[in-house]
């Protein structure tokens, strides 16, 4: 015994107030370390799993002992290896757990959000959208776990605006994620843009004002590291340039959209065999063909590449509201969705300049395109016009609009230039120099450059095969009623068809179609086609509704 | 002054396990050991030796009864500033020098390093460690005999009045053996106290003052060294014994032991028998040459008290020991 | 203080010779270098790994360094009788004890230290060029955290070493470490146990069943946005627990180790 009793007794009496002071301590601790940032409370909801996300006990034990992180990242690493193979259904229960492990790591819950919207297709590349709701769903997971950073707000703007088209909840996301210190090129830019495709135009003009203001100031902070100064610097640049281009496009789409074309969609659903089904059809779809920021559209015409979306779904399907995230789905509900872009639009005007494509599919010149130039092949370009070289040797009359065509299509501006065509003074020059050019002449009408001697348009036509019969994962065919919709919303086309159509299809009309109620403030094309499981199901072919 | 060690009535019971009943380790042992003394405390393996020691040392508590070392009760942590121990076989640092070693230990006395450093030096060299392929070598690379200089060093760091030695010699080969032996007399010759735990007896018998033998827990005999060993019996050699001295020592001492050819025999140390005897010798013309008084080894002492015979590792033979095992049962459950 | 300094000394040189500890060092060492292995993933995601997986490496190299330190530092002395001779000098068990404690103390610090600076390292290294790149110092943070989870650890096998065997202790301390860490349940059972005798267990294992899961500081510096309300309150107040607790047990096994025959 080295202690004496005295001794032994202070450090017996010592041990009460010590212990006392031991369970003061933890009372002090333990609502600290119970905040979300420290410990989040669903860190222990991996005790329980879910059906089809359970950890194996050591892993369980690991992550209560201490080891979540641990076990999120093995977890993380594991469904990446299954991500590489393709083995995506693999990943969703890893991405449930992982989010529970470790509720405040944001790369699961954006790229599992990201797996789940876009990374379940069927053989031809079409996502299941069955899977949206649970995408926003986890995402608003991350969101009430991670409310004062940006980045899920992001996610969740960046899905409503990329997949869902939903741009009023896009700008909603977007607008909380402004609220806490954003990357403004990432959730101020997308912002201003989900603006415009909702239809508030004055909103994404201020905002890109905010844009600008907030990278200026970024650019000022001496605080600020050299790669924010980077990204700022070019984001300042980019935003500058979008504001100047909404003031013009502000200004000359109040103008350009009168009057309203007449789109004259025209459609027919066939069935091919069960469950294969083709649209084909054709829309007078006018565009912007020349642009001039000054002046407005120039040149305007038939154009590629707006596309017509296509939904068959369950009858009354509505994309439902998910409360928490669950990687199960209902394979009762059956969703498809596709879009066909519209081509082959032309026109000529009589004297005017079109190009025979003589055996080739496309004219590509984009010089010419841009001055309104289409290319005809040798079927519908029968009759229409003579060579240019006979065409300058008297075989035709070239209208006026016809030499400034020609001109521009000779002799091509700067390729900075804003302009359509050169001034109009010059025309007449640059076209008796052209006159006076043998060699250009023989190049050009050597490209199949012809002047029409009478008008003639083509409208854009669309065709597509949907096959659902590879896929019954996704398309089981469970319920009697479906219903297809085929819906254009020129709220989200491209800007060349905006300059034509306005921010919200002011110039757009249809007899049959035009659709001003079902998204508010918006003139779309739309329309809902009741289908039966027998018409997708049955035998041989049939034409299940033609608009003709 | 008083005794350098001062045991009463000392009592050290373990519990057999799974029994009520107790083994006594050490049982009843009084023992007074004065200070200058080299007190040998002999014993088979077992019979309670280090159990003193270690009461004596503070590492276990006595059961019953006291034990006080230079006049402070067991234990006492002043009285570990005048004290030594060397345990059996002891183990160091088997990565250390044993400079290293022993700076270790000088440390603990509250010497400065350097201090500490300069007195291991001296030492492994008073114990004949200071060679320089010795220096350079770690324990583990040590003989046993190495081993115990490097305890006899680390035990002499404090210039201790009092050492308790345990088994010093036990396991070493003769030439070791002698070595540590030449050490503690050296430490004898210095006037130190020791407390000699051991079951050589040559090395008791050499070393030391006073001896006590103890088996199974109790002290079975203590005294003076010279005093126990004292002859009990006399050497008595004749030459030209005639047949009828013969017949008559037969009657005289029936005991008598015929040691060799030469004549020699060996009687009690009885005063009037050997004068009967030497009388006998002339009457029957027989010639004495010696009349030697024998000294007993402390084997024979052993051997009558204990009832067998000590052997090298410090068992008996011939007396199956009871507590030994009991007490080796009872370090291994605990 | 001069034995408790010279045994601690002497606790930590031959510690640091033991090749198991070793061992587990280079292992953590070698692990933290594999975390240069999450290349696939973009820069944020191996930063977090990285972090997440290097504080967790430490944390399970230290839990074996500390307790295979621990559950022998007492024990060993006693087998190979070390602790005769050191005893028989002018040294009390309380000093003893300390010093072996102390030497432990400082062996695993060095230890989770040289871990933590490779995995700061490492840390750093990854950030160079990487967008909002956070401070690796911040780590230190978790690294005190897992240090003094670590002292609070080693004093629990301490105080069992005393009176129990290494194998036993080894069960015991590695089965309290994990009760210990999952404190927030026993809190909530404290809560909402379903009778009187529930909520009383509970509330007397939170409150008194060393609380090692207070030193989970993990999540905040894996995920470097989120923001801790009071943090240096909560540091501060979890070393003080650390080091009370300690204070506790130290003194138990005093009381215990003094009456302890060796």
């Amino acid at each position: 015994m080295s202690l004496s009793g005295s001794k032994t007794n202070l450090l017996r009496g010592l041990l009460v107030p010590l212990i006392l002071l031991v369970v003061f301590l933890q009372a002090q601790i333990d609502p600290l370390r119970r905040q979300p940032a420290i410990e989040p409370p669903q860190a222990n909801k991996v005790i329980g799993g879910l059906k089809g996300a359970t950890l194996p006990f050591e892993y369980m034990l690991g992550a209560v002992s201490g080891f979540r992180q641990v076990i999120a990242g093995l977890l993380w690493v594991r469904s990446d290896s299954f991500f590489h193979s393709g083995n995506y259904d693999a990943i969703l229960p890893m991405i449930r757990l992982i989010t529970w492990l470790d509720p405040n790591w944001l790369d699961p819950y954006a790229t599992g959000a990201w797996h789940i919207t876009y990374n379940f297709t069927d053989t031809d590349q079409r996502s299941d959208r069955r899977y949206l709701p649970a995408g926003v769903a986890l995402l608003n997971e991350g969101i009430q776990s991670n409310p004062d950073i940006f980045d899920m707000y992001k996610e969740k703007g960046w899905l409503y605006y990329d997949k869902i088209k939903d741009y009023n909840e896009s700008a909603k996301a977007l607008e909380a994620g402004m609220q806490h210190k954003p990357d403004i090129n990432q959730v101020g830019h997308l912002l201003a843009n989900a603006y415009i495709r909702a239809g508030k135009v004055d909103e994404a003009e201020k905002q890109f004002a905010d844009n600008i203001r907030l990278h200026k100031a970024n650019l000022a902070d001496p605080k600020a590291n050299d790669d924010t100064k980077m990204r700022s610097g070019s984001g300042l640049k980019n935003q500058e340039g979008q504001l100047d281009k909404l003031a013009f496009r502000k200004k000359w789409r109040a103008v350009n959209v009168n009057p309203p074309i007449d789109a004259d969609l025209k459609f027919q659903v066939r069935r091919i065999k069960p469950k294969v089904i083709e649209i084909t059809g054709s829309w007078n779809m006018i565009g912007s063909k020349g642009f001039d920021k000054d002046k407005g559209i120039i040149v305007e015409g038939p154009v590629d590449g707006a596309r017509l979306d296509i939904r068959l779904q369950d009858e009354g399907y509505q994309m439902p509201q998910v409360a928490d995230f669950n990687f199960e789905l209902d394979p009762s509900v059956m969703i498809m969705q596709d879009s066909v872009s519209v081509r082959g639009g032309k026109k000529v005007l009589k004297g005017g300049l079109y190009a025979q494509t003589k055996g080739r599919a496309t004219f590509n010149d984009l010089a010419a395109d841009k001055v309104g130039v289409y290319g005809f092949n040798e079927q519908d370009s029968a009759g229409l016009g003579v060579p240019l070289d006979q065409a300058l040797a008297g075989k035709a009359q070239i209208s006026p609009f016809g030499m400034n065509q020609l001109a521009t299509v000779a002799y091509p501006l700067p390729y900075n230039s804003t302009a359509v065509f050169p001034p109009e003074a010059e025309v007449p020059a640059l076209f008796n120099r052209l006159k006076n050019d043998p060699g250009k002449i023989a190049e050009l009408t050597k490209k199949g450059f012809c002047i029409a001697v009478k008008d003639s348009q083509v409208e854009g036509t669309f065709k597509k095969e949907i096959d659902m019969s590879k896929d019954p994962k996704m398309y089981g065919f469970a319920k009697d009623k479906y219903e297809l919709i085929l819906s254009f919303n020129p709220r989200y086309t491209s800007d060349f068809v905006k300059d034509r159509l306005g921010w919200n299809g002011e110039g757009l009309s249809d007899k049959r179609y035009l659709d001003t109620t079902t998204i508010p403030g918006a003139r779309i094309l739309r329309v809902k086609i009741p289908i039966t499981k027998d018409d997708l199901l049955g035998n041989g072919e049939k034409v299940i509704m033609d608009s003709k | 002054m008083p005794a350098a060690i001062d045991i009463k009535n000392l009592y050290k019971q373990y519990p057999v396990p799974l029994k009520r009943e107790a083994v006594n380790a050490v049982d009843n042992l009084t023992i007074k050991i004065e200070e200058g003394e080299i007190f040998g405390f002999l014993g088979a393996n077992g019979a309670g030796k280090t159990t003193t020691i270690k009461i004596l040392l503070g590492l276990i508590y006595p059961t019953q009864g006291e034990a006080s070392v230079l006049g402070k009760p067991a234990g006492d942590i002043e009285t570990k500033h005048k004290i030594a121990y060397l345990p059996e076989s002891p183990y160091f640092y088997e990565h250390m020098t044993a400079a290293e070693v022993v700076t270790f230990y000088a440390q603990l006395f509250g010497l400065k390093r350097e201090d500490a450093k300069k007195r291991a030096e001296e030492l492994v060299d008073f114990v004949g460690l200071g060679s320089k392929s010795d220096r350079n070598k770690r324990i583990s690379e040590f003989s046993k005999g190495m081993r115990q200089r490097v305890g006899i060093a680390q035990s002499l760091i404090n210039n201790p009045t009092l050492l308790f030695y345990d088994e010093p010699t036990s396991g070493l080969d003769a030439i070791a053996r002698r070595d540590i032996r030449d050490l503690m007399l050296q430490l004898k010759e210095q006037g130190k106290t020791m407390f000699l735990s051991s079951h050589q007896l040559e090395d008791v018998e050499k070393v030391c003052h006073r001896v006590s033998v103890i088996h199974k827990g109790k002290l079975r005999t203590i005294g003076l060294v010279d005093e126990l060993l004292a002859g009990e019996r006399v050497d008595i050699t004749v030459s030209g014994a005639t047949p009828s001295f013969n017949e008559r020592l037969k009657t005289l001492a029936p005991e008598a032991n015929v040691l060799g050819g030469a004549g020699t025999f060996n009687v009690k140390d009885d005063a009037g028998l050997v004068a009967q005897i030497i009388d006998t010798a002339r009457a029957e013309n027989t010639r004495i040459i010696s009349i030697i008084p024998k000294r007993r080894t402390l084997e024979d002492l052993f051997v009558n008290i204990v009832g067998g015979r000590l052997t090298d590792e410090g068992s008996i033979e011939g007396a199956p020991d009871v507590n030994r095992v009991s007490a080796n049962k009872y370090k291994e459950l605990n | 203080m001069n034995a408790i300094l010279t045994i601690a000394g002497n606790t930590i040189s031959e510690a640091l010779r033991r090749k198991v500890l070793n061992a587990f060092l280079l292992g953590g060492v070698a692990v933290l270098a594999l975390t240069f292995m999450f290349g696939q993933f973009t820069a944020r995601q191996e930063l977090t790994l990285i972090r997440g997986m290097g504080l967790g490496i430490i944390t399970l190299a230290g839990i074996f360094i500390t307790v295979i330190l621990s559950i022998n530092l007492i024990p060993t002395e006693i087998e190979r009788r070390t602790i005769y001779t050191i005893l028989a000098k002018p040294v009390n068990r309380w000093e003893f004890l300390i010093g072996k404690w102390l030497g432990a103390i400082a062996t695993i610090g060095v230890n989770i230290v040289l871990m933590g600076v490779v995995l700061i390292i490492a840390v750093a290294l990854k950030q160079i060029g990487a967008e909002n790149p956070s401070n690796p110092l911040e780590l230190l943070k978790g690294i005190l955290m897992i240090f003094l989870q670590m002292v609070l650890l080693c004093s629990v096998a301490v105080f069992f070493s005393v009176f129990l065997t290494p194998l036993v202790n080894f069960f015991l301390t590695l089965s309290l470490f994990i009760i210990g860490n999952m404190s927030s349940f026993t809190q909530d059972l404290a809560k909402t146990g379903s009778n009187i005798l529930v909520k009383g267990f509970f509330t007397v294992v939170h409150y008194l069943v060393p609380n090692f899961g207070n030193f989970q500081f993990t999540n905040p510096l894996v995920n470097p946005a989120v923001e801790v309300k009071s943090e240096l309150l909560f540091l501060t107040q979890n070393c003080i627990y650390g080091l009370v607790y300690s204070a506790v047990l130290l003194i138990l096994a005093v009381l215990i180790f003094d009456r302890r025959e060796v």
